[in-house]
């Protein structure tokens, strides 16, 4: 952000990874992210890990903010957002520190950002059905919160629970001021809705995730569902209130 | 006897009421949390003076066993308390996550200022000189740091380069692009390079596509 030139032609864009324990896979994603979207800067949040997820992360050569105490993903990539909007990014692009997701689909989010003016872009692997589809019993859940998003916000959305997303300022200045703490990114989804911020998806292909464990385990799942379903409802009895573009740090 | 147990709980809740005071005394309990206690403690109080009270208000509301009353006012009171303790964590959990957020983002700007001071200070005196004294601090404060050489602090003072020189060491000695992630990505990430030359001046988009932004 220092000898980048400050113009429109070049939009500043910045990759949020947020790592918990990602050590075996960290490293090839920031390999990957920087190969095929060099114009990008990486910021991996390593969420308190206790392995050598930042040590690697730092060697692959990505920009690294070490939290102190795990807050979990919701917390870790409101940092990415804090950050984002501190340095004055065009673009915030979340992406998961285990592999799931392809860097090479980066383009095609800001293309589509580019052409339909969205605040935010979802990457969603279930408009094509290509690449991993997750297990069934997680598709399920997907579908019943896909189900309950579409008919609360009015506008189709096939999968709610995707973490491969694209921002633009207007979404990055919200998220860094609020932001769901855990399983956020369906609760952000009505974040959006109630401040009369736009959002569209296109398809992108996933991958099964490389290492690690994902963050809901089949004892939360139960948890999880009730969780989100409660505070999506919840959400939705909020006044709608239009936000303005102001984030002071 | 009945008039001793209503001097004991007196009593109890006079201590009670006394030890909420002195904590509050001894800043070991914050006001704020300690009002609903000692409302507690006044009404107990109020109970073990005037036991009539409760016997009246029982048989207003059709409670035929008066104690069972008491027993449903203290599991009320316990209720909005714990309620209360709640809402507390909360907002200190809420503290806690904007703190480590502010403290995490304020450690990589020093990180990056450090770098800065001790990339410049290279430049200066060149690399021949050995560590200058701007890199001292790092050196002790981040073990990482250390065991990074001279081209990656170069890297991390600039961070935002388009084109850092690590990337094409980097091709070399790491593995082709397609062992990473099996053969599902491999197939669309071709179809998409294919796809992209169309959209190859996405990252250099005319006014017009900026101003659909605002």
């Amino acid at each position: 952000m220092l000898n980048r030139p400050e113009s429109h032609n070049n939009p500043k864009v910045l990759v949020i990874v947020p790592a918990y324990n990602e050590a075996e896979g960290i490293g090839q994603v920031i390999r990957r992210l920087r190969e095929d979207a060099p114009y990008a800067d990486v910021l991996v949040i390593n969420d308190g890990s206790s392995d050598a997820t930042s040590r690697i992360a730092r060697a692959s050569g990505a920009n690294v903010i070490d939290l102190t105490c795990n807050l979990g993903i919701g917390g870790a990539v409101q940092t990415g957002y804090r950050y984002a909007a501190e340095h004055h990014y065009d673009y915030a692009v979340q992406i998961d520190g285990d592999g799931q997701h392809n860097p090479c689909d980066l383009r095609r989010l800001l293309s589509a950002q580019f052409d339909t003016g969205a605040d935010m872009v979802i990457g969603s692997r279930f408009i094509t059905k290509e690449g991993f589809q997750s297990t069934f019993a997680r598709k399920m859940g997907i579908g019943l919160l896909s189900a309950l998003v579409t008919r609360l916000t009015g506008q189709n959305v096939t999968d709610p629970t995707s973490g491969y997303r694209l921002c633009g300022r207007r979404a990055i200045s919200l998220f860094a001021r609020e932001y769901p703490t855990d399983y956020p990114e369906v609760e952000a989804l009505m974040l959006l809705y109630n401040r009369e911020l736009s959002f569209t998806e296109i398809p992108v292909v996933m991958n099964e995730r490389q290492g690690g464990v994902s963050s809901i385990s089949a004892m939360k799942s139960v948890y999880y569902m009730s969780k989100v379903i409660l505070s999506v409802l919840l959400m939705k009895t909020k006044k709608k209130r239009a936000w303005e573009n102001r984030y002071e740090s | 006897m009945n008039l001793n147990i209503y001097i004991i709980s007196f009593c109890i809740s006079l201590a009670f009421a006394g030890t909420i005071l002195y904590l509050i005394r001894k800043r070991r309990l914050r006001e704020q949390y300690a009002l609903l206690w000692l409302l507690m403690s006044v009404f107990m109080m109020a109970l073990s003076l005037f036991p009539s009270l409760l016997d009246e208000v029982a048989q207003r509301i059709h409670i035929y066993y008066a104690p069972s009353l008491l027993y449903l006012l203290s599991v009320v009171a316990v209720l909005f308390i714990l309620l209360h303790l709640t809402m507390a964590v909360s907002t200190l959990t809420h503290r806690v996550i904007v703190l480590t957020q502010t403290l995490g983002l304020q450690e990589q700007r020093i990180q990056k200022l450090e770098a800065q001071a001790e990339g410049g200070s290279e430049g200066s005196m060149g690399l021949a000189s050995g560590p200058a004294f701007g890199s001292r601090p790092e050196q002790t404060s981040d073990p990482h740091v250390e065991q990074s050489s001279a081209p990656h602090s170069e890297q991390t003072s600039r961070p935002h380069s388009q084109q850092p020189p690590e990337v094409h060491s980097l091709q070399q000695t790491g593995m082709p692009s397609g062992e990473f992630s099996g053969p599902h990505s491999v197939e669309p990430c071709q179809r998409i390079s294919a796809a992209a030359s169309s959209e190859e001046q996405i990252i250099v988009p005319s006014s017009s596509s900026t101003e659909v932004n605002r």
